[in-house]
């Protein structure tokens, strides 16, 4: 009998590990001295951890959450004997990669309702983040939106960097948006009701630098009638961008050194230090580090200022954003200047695609804002792109290389082919003899645009 | 040589996140012996004020548990090298790295496991037994 008895427990629990690991949330349970007594399937893959290396390990340094220290949702249920349902927060993975989840707790007790232990399930979020990403054009900070990885990362870490008051150096090639990262820092800090000042120290010779950046005192200089702010008192407590820094002189590299240092700065004429409190963002399309080797950059001043370094990528380097910008720009101009272009012609974006953008995101614009004054009503055309682009395209050759010029083909074809089928992509990829994820694929790739109307509901 | 390492701690053990951990106690570290010289608090601080504290407090080293990959990119940054995903009691961790035997599998959270995963729970060990 006694026999019978275990042997129906042990089937018990063979079932209910079954019906554990067909769940698609992650569950554990614990004893009382939080040493982890099950773990499911689901756990496995959301934590990146084996099982067996789970089984008999306490639970904070399996689970890894951001509530484990001072926080625990199953120590809360435990004590309080209430469930918690849903809590957010997210695990680390051995890879280091921060997962967003959920969790909801329960106590477990014994027939006579003592507590043994408590149970953990938690749901991955990642896909619900990424497709609610997705949704909304891609990765998004501030101003900026991406598909691109390497700014992905780069949004990543910007409302960390935004929660500190460090000093940031942002390092990127013109026109690769170093100004608009500035002030996504700003606006996700806890300045962002604070003044955002931004400096272009390329542009002013080393007297009035130091009057536009310090201020003076009227009787200075000749002129100097009364007396002027400077932009860091202007930004007080808030942010100040100092634009093109590597192109400062010696003499003003020292002036900043002790502002960075001291936090203290003497406007012209003043006998009166006066004290800043302002974030310091630098931001140059010049290589500090080479600069400092070169010595034409104090290495002091650098080391102040690359506390946090942003590297931006340049447009060549995430030529999958192209649709994705140049979508946004037309929509800009569109409202600017009440028109309702639709987009681009597809050999204009396979022209985009090829061609390496020198002045990255700015020239994008620029091209796009001149195209506007000349194009039809529908799309820009190739004869209403600059010459200066066509031309340096023929000159590099670039319609030669193997590589464009398969895009091309493959451009051509997979839109002959969506628009035989109505933009029906399945039976667009069937007539192409390619699989359908290949298709889409090659449709984000090539930067191929489709109607709203995508013709998914077309049977053919 | 005499060096200076940090230890994010949670009452005896080590904390299980450093992300969210508010405690680390220093030591020193010289041939195989180890001296507690401190403890700092972090409160509230963020990645980049918990870095340069301890930079500033001239640590080399930094034993934690699970850390993210920026945290530890900052880390490195201000000069700060990390051992992550270590736990323990955080006596036997200090005097293991005291002694170079910081590599036994005790000491490694679950799923860290040398030959068992790709990705940098391998490579940090790897790196650990070089020390």
């Amino acid at each position: 009998m006694a026999g019978e008895k275990k042997n129906k427990k042990s089937d018990h629990h063979i079932y209910t590990d079954a019906i554990l690991d067909s769940i698609s949330d992650g569950v554990f349970t614990v004893d009382r001295e939080w040493i982890i007594t099950s773990f499911n399937r689901a756990a496995e893959r959301i934590t990146g951890i084996p099982r067996d290396e789970a089984i008999g390990r306490l639970c904070s340094e399996v689970f890894r959450s951001s509530l484990c220290e001072g926080n625990c949702a199953l120590r809360r249920t435990i004590k309080t004997d209430k469930p918690i349902i849903g809590k957010s927060c997210y695990i680390i993975n051995p890879d280091g990669e921060k997962i967003p989840i959920s969790v909801s707790t329960a106590v477990l007790r014994d027939r006579d309702g003592n507590i043994t232990g408590g149970a953990e399930t938690f749901r991955d979020l990642s896909e619900i983040e990424e497709l609610r990403q997705e949704l909304k054009d891609g990765f998004r900070v501030g101003d900026m939106s991406s598909r691109s990885p390497v700014m992905r990362k780069i949004f990543e870490l910007i409302p960390l960097i935004a929660e500190s008051s460090s000093t940031v150096l942002i390092q990127g090639e013109s026109g690769t948006g170093k100004e608009l990262i500035a002030r996504a820092i700003h606006n996700l800090s806890s300045r962002r009701d604070k003044p955002f000042i931004a400096v272009n120290c390329g542009a002013l010779p080393d007297a009035l630098l130091e009057s536009e950046l310090f201020g003076h005192k009227a009787g200075a200089f000749t002129d100097a009638a009364k007396d002027k702010p400077g932009r860091f008192t202007m930004a007080k407590d808030g942010t100040i961008l100092l634009d093109e820094i590597g192109t400062i002189t010696n003499t003003m590299q020292v002036k900043l050194l002790r502002v960075l240092q001291e936090k203290s700065f003497d406007p012209l004429g003043s006998t009166k230090t006066e004290l800043t409190n302002a974030r310091i963002i630098a931001a140059t399309n010049i290589n500090l580090a080479e600069a400092v080797k070169d010595g034409s950059f104090r290495e002091d001043l650098y080391y102040r200022i690359n506390v946090i370094r942003i590297d931006m990528p340049p447009l060549r380097e995430r030529k999958e954003d192209l649709p994705l910008l140049t979508e946004q720009f037309i929509y800009r101009f569109n409202n600017l200047q009440r028109k309702n272009i639709k987009g681009v012609q597809p050999e204009v974006m396979s022209l985009f695609m090829a061609y390496d953008w020198p002045g990255n995101i700015r020239e994008l614009e620029n091209t796009i804002e001149r195209a506007f004054v000349l194009c039809n009503p529908d799309y820009i055309g190739f004869n209403d792109l600059p010459t200066e682009l066509t031309r340096r395209i023929k000159q590099e050759n670039r319609f030669d290389d193997i590589k464009v010029s398969k895009d091309l083909l493959e451009y051509n074809l997979i839109l002959a082919a969506l628009e035989r089928n109505g933009f029906n992509r399945t039976a667009a990829a069937r007539d192409l003899g390619i699989h359908k994820s290949t298709l889409y694929r090659k449709i984000e790739r090539l930067g191929i645009q489709l109607p709203s109307e995508d013709g998914r509901g077309l049977k053919h | 040589m005499k060096k200076q390492i940090a230890v994010s701690v949670l009452d005896k053990r080590l904390a299980p996140v450093f992300d969210v951990s508010q405690n680390v106690s220093i030591f020193e570290i010289e041939d195989n012996s180890t001296r507690l010289i401190g403890n700092l608090s972090f409160k509230d601080g963020d990645i980049f004020s918990r870095a340069r504290m301890l930079a500033e407090e001239k640590v080399e080293l930094l034993v934690c548990g699970a850390i993210s990959y920026y945290s530890e990119k900052i880390l490195n940054s201000n000069g700060v090298n990390v051992l992550p995903f270590v736990c323990g009691e955080v006596e036997e961790v200090v005097d293991a790295l005291a002694r170079d035997q910081l590599a036994d599998n005790r000491f490694r959270m679950p799923g860290c496991h040398m030959r068992k995963r790709r990705g940098q729970c391998r490579g940090r060990f790897r790196n650990m037994e070089d020390r």
